[in-house]
This record gives C-alpha cells, structure tokens and sequence, in this order.
C-alpha cells in the first residue's frame, strides 16, 4: 500500500502493514459493515504526527487481524465508535484524555478525568506536552 | 461441603505450610537475583552499566573514577551484571534489607574502602 | 421506592486487589447502574517507553503487571522481533512457553483463592494459594525472582533450565495437579459455591462481541478465542485446544478458569518432553527501525496487545498496551445492572481485575 499523501511534514513515518487506509467520512460505515461481519474491535492505537493524529483501529475475526489507519487533523472531530461497540468508549476516553483527540457523540463521557488528577491541564501522551 | 470434607480432615493433622518467619529462615535459591555488587578495583569506570540501567539507580563519573549506587532505586533484574565489559558487577542471592534512610553507596578503587555511605546527592534525575 | 442510593464500592475494599471505584446506583438491593472510576495507579509507562532506550523497555514493561509479567516482557519481545526481523533459536521459544504457562498457573491459582475468598471460603482460599506457593518457588529456582522473572530478553531468553530444574518443575506441578484434584471439584461442584455463581452475571453470546470482552471471560460465553490459538511462539507444535463454557455467568468463568489450570499442566509436560536443546538468544546489532508492529499473547486475563513502532534510533516512536482487563471492565456495566448489591463482589472478581494493567 503505497502512502503518497500531501504530508507537509519532512518527517517519514512508517505506515503499519496492511493497514486499510480510511477518512472520518466513511469510518462509521466500514465499522458498522465490520461489525456485521463480526469482527471484534480489539483497540485503537493513536500517534502524535505534528500537525495530525493518525489513529489505527485493531479489528480481528477469525485470528485474523484487521487494521484501518485514519490520519485526521488535530481540530476535526473524531466520530465515537461506541454506539456501534460499546467497549469503544473506553478507548476513545483514553485518546482524548492522553491525546486531545476531539469525539463527537461519545456514549460516556468522562471529561478528560479517566486517568489524571482534577487538577491536571496536560497531554501527556503528545511529543510536545506543552503545547 | 462434603466435597471438603477430606481436605478438613488433612488439614487437622498436617504441620503447617508456613514458617515461623524470624526463627527460621529459608535459605536463599542459588542464581536468586538479589543484591548487587560492585568491584571498584575491577571496574574501568567505562558507564556501560549507568547507560543500561533501566531504573537509572547507577551513576559512573569517569573523571574521579567514582560510581555512585543507589540501592534502593534498583529493581534488582541483573541487566548491569550482565553488560558489564569487565566482570565488576556482582549478583549476590540475599535479598537487600530494610533500612530506614535511602543510602547512596560509591565505590571506587580500593583506596577507597568501599562500599561507603556519602551524603552527596548521587544525580540530577 | 423512587430514589436511588449511589454506593461507592472501593476504592479499597476487600475483594480488590488494587484500587478501582465502582460508583453502584441501587433501586433498594438491586443494581442499576455503575459506572467505572479509574485513575488511581496510572503511571504513565507507556510515556516512559517512548523515553528509555529499546532494551531497558523489556524490565519496563514487565512491571506493568504484577502476575503476569513475563507474558508482557514476551509480547513487547515479539514486537521489536518482527521490526527487526530476529528469527528465535527453537529452545528459546519452548521456555518462554513454559514460564508462560507456570505464570498462567499460579495467576489462576491466585484467582480461584480470591474468589474463594471473595464469597468468605477462608479455608479454600489458604489450600489455593498454598499450592501457587510451590509454582513461585520453581520460579524463584529457575530465574532468580518470584513473579516479576525478567527472564525474557529481544532474540531469547536470559537465563536456561538445566535438566534437574526441568525434572524438579515436572515434580511440582504432579504434586500440584494431585491437590489440585482434591479441591477443584470442591469449586466445581459445591452447592455453596454454585449458589453464589450460576446465573451470576451473564453475558450472552450475542452481547460478548459487542462489549469487547477477553480470555477466559469470553471463553466462558461460548467463543472460542484464544490468542494461543494463533500458535505463536512454540505453541503451533502443542497442539492448542481452548477451554470453552457455555453459559456465561460467574460459574462459567471458574470452570474456565479450573480447567485451564489443568490445561496449562498438561502443556507444561508436553513443551518439557519436546523441549529442544540448542541456543537460547540470538545475538543482533543495531535500533530498531522505522517499521511498525501488532503483537498479541493470551494472558492469564486474556489477550495482550501490543503496538510497537520504532524511527531508526534507540528510543522508540510509540509503544501502546492494551491490557485484558481494559478491555473487560466495560463488560461490568452490562454484567451488575438487575444484580444484588452482594452479589457485586463476586461478579466484579469474575473478570479477574488487574487495574494496574488497565491504566499502565
């Protein structure tokens, strides 16, 4: 899978493989047509990439595993996975809290207090923290 | 419970499976990983150990061919014994013992009789 | 009745080992809702792991949890081995199997005396963990440590069993199936205990995929998954059958559990027997490089996965866990609703929470 996207970064990074590349716009229709197949969301994996977060979602059926990458920009909201997988909210809560990814339509919301104290305002999870 | 019934019964009769602790004591396993110790006339001060240590608890300072231990930032897992270019490092069976400050030990070459308590703060990190 | 009282269970509290808060609505005795609170060891390991150099990663990543520890040491391993392509020598392979399986033995071992313990079988609980005990100390015996072995290194292995140790570890566990045998049943067939777990926290088969649930808890609900099944390391030449249940409660998942321990026996002999000689670490140079992993193992807890991905120097870009229990504590909101306030315990030990995984 060749990755030839309009990176401005001259930065490479690694592209995991076999992933299946993929945009907010049909996220949730792949993951619903998965879901039919019955596939189990494992996890979701998300990198600092500079100017953006690329996410990639670990499915798996039949111990085969599934990966879709999603590169959005650090402003654009995420569609929740956890109305499709209700395990998805965990995971989400802990890339917003550790990342700053935004989610729209979260089924719980923890406010960004899963991990850290009430008092903490970070992160901790980007390359650059405090930015 | 008449499934356990039997094991009851066992349990009437048999010594117990624990020791009284401070009376007698378990000798150690041979190759258990416990305290480590350094030779400060062995060691070629290179920080081989000090790089690889992954609770950073070594510090090497070449110049005055001194290595400051703290033994209780060690997690005990025997990395440093076994990068050691030199054999310096060693790896005793006996558990460290309870102590009531947070010692530093530095070594050096014999001159020095190691190991010594000092009071200087061993690093930065 | 219309009010609702909110009851925290925990963070401390006896039938947790570590500190989690559940946040239990009650209608009277019955649940109706809970939400999870977490946050109370997150020690940010996987932010040290972008921080330390590769190799030290594997004593890091060993103390993420503390009965299963050499299975997160072998999965991060398995990693950097496929970034770095490092082939494992045969014998290296068969012994991460066997400290694999002893660890799977006396982690089960500590679950079924803590659920034991959890509905206050004192004496069952005590004959379990007496059993573990022997299982730690051929640990301490083989590798130098009770739990946390550190005996996994990138390419191998850092320590070997010698032939008397292997001889001493099959001794061992035929003492610990034969008591084994005297007590189990005692989990599988007592009416006291089947009173505290049949229908005890269902999860049907259908809702199991949906929640994410792992290991022996999805196992317990009739799904045959077992990250052993994809037959890595040694485990394609044992010949991997999983243990599987049908019905999905509590009761279910000690069965699992039970027969599992005999299982894990019945591999340990086997990798034994076919243990073969030769190396045990392949020596390799240089950082990983700029290529990205997903490892998976099965747990005591479930399946560990792993995502490691390097850029060429010795730290490393992103290493990111996901533990079991992270993925089985959702499960306990469709688990306690409709259930009895005393019945939480027991359910909430079913999924075998180890919350220092969780949050890392």
């Amino acid at each position: 899978m060749t990755q030839t996207d309009t990176q401005p970064q001259e930065k490479q990074f690694p592209v995991l493989e076999g992933a299946e590349n993929i945009t907010i716009d049909n996220l949730t229709a792949r993951v619903k047509k998965l879901d039919e197949e019955g596939y189990r969301l494992l996890t979701a994996t998300c990198l600092d990439r500079g100017e953006k977060y690329e996410i990639y979602y670990h499915f798996d059926k039949d111990l085969t595993m599934l990966h879709l990458r999603l590169l959005v920009n650090k402003e654009e909201e995420v569609p929740s996975l956890s109305l499709i997988y209700l395990c998805a909210f965990l995971i989400e809560n802990e890339m917003k809290e550790l990342f700053g990814v935004k989610f729209s339509g979260l089924f719980v919301n923890y406010g960004g207090r899963l991990f850290l104290g009430e008092d903490s305002d970070i992160t901790p999870m980007l390359k650059c923290v405090d930015c | 419970m008449a499934n356990f019934l039997g094991a009851v019964i066992e349990n009437l009769f048999k010594k117990p499976a624990t020791r009284p602790y401070p009376f007698t004591k378990r000798e150690p396993f041979k190759d258990a990983r416990g305290l480590i110790k350094f030779d400060g006339d062995k060691c070629v001060y290179c920080g081989a150990c000090s790089k690889k240590c992954p609770a950073a608890a070594i510090r090497v300072e070449r110049a005055e061919k001194a290595l400051y231990f703290e033994p209780f930032k060690c997690v005990t897992c025997g990395f440093c014994v076994e990068v050691c270019p030199k054999d310096a490092i060693n790896q005793e069976f006996e558990y460290r013992k309870p102590d009531y400050s947070k010692s530093i030990e530095k070594y050096g070459p014999s001159a020095v009789p190691a190991p010594a308590k000092t009071e200087a703060p061993p690093s930065q990190a | 009745m219309s009010t609702r009282t909110v009851i925290p269970m925990g963070p401390q509290h006896p039938v947790f080992p570590e500190p989690l808060q559940l946040k239990l609505s009650l209608k009277d005795e019955k649940i109706v809702d809970v939400a999870p609170a977490l946050g109370y060891v997150h020690r940010g390991i996987e932010k040290a792991a972008e921080k330390n150099d590769f190799t030290q990663n594997v004593f890091l990543v060993e103390r993420i949890c503390g009965i299963c520890s050499f299975i997160h040491a072998v999965c991060y391993c398995m990693a950097i081995e496929d970034i770095m392509k490092i082939e494992l020598p045969p014998r290296a392979n068969y012994l991460r199997v066997i400290w694999g399986e002893l660890h799977r033995l006396h982690s089960h071992m500590l679950w079924l005396g803590l659920l034991a313990d959890s509905f206050g079988f004192e004496s069952l609980f005590m004959k379990f963990w007496e059993i573990r005990e022997r299982i730690l100390d051929i640990l301490e015996k083989t590798t130098g440590a009770r739990v946390i072995i550190s005996a996994c290194a990138i390419g191998g292995v850092r320590r070997d069993i010698s032939d008397e140790h292997l001889q001493e570890i099959l001794t061992v566990i035929d003492k610990c199936e034969k008591e084994l045998n005297g007590i189990i049943p005692v989990v599988m067939s007592d009416t006291t205990v089947k009173r505290r777990t049949v229908g005890v926290g269902v999860i049907e088969k259908e809702k199991a995929i949906h929640l994410g649930i792992v290991g022996p808890v999805l196992r317990a609900s009739g799904i045959a998954q077992d990250a052993r099944m994809t037959g890595y390391g040694a485990y394609k030449y044992l010949d991997f059958k999983p243990v599987v249940e049908e019905s999905g409660d509590c009761y279910a998942r000690a069965v699992v559990r039970a027969k599992e321990t005999y299982q894990s026996i019945g591999l340990l002999r086997k990798a034994i027997n076919q243990l073969p000689s030769g190396d045990i670490l392949t020596k390799y140079k240089g950082n990983p490089g700029k290529a990205a992993a997903v490892s998976r193992v099965e747990q005591p807890r479930g399946e560990l996965i792993y995502y490691v991905e390097g850029n060429g120097t010795k730290n490393l870009e992103r290493v990111r866990v996901r533990t079991p229990t992270f993925s089985n504590v959702p499960a306990l909101s469709k688990m306690l609703p409709g259930m009895e306030l005393a019945d939480a315990p027991v359910i909430v030990l079913s999924i075998d929470p180890c919350i220092s995984c969780t949050e890392r």
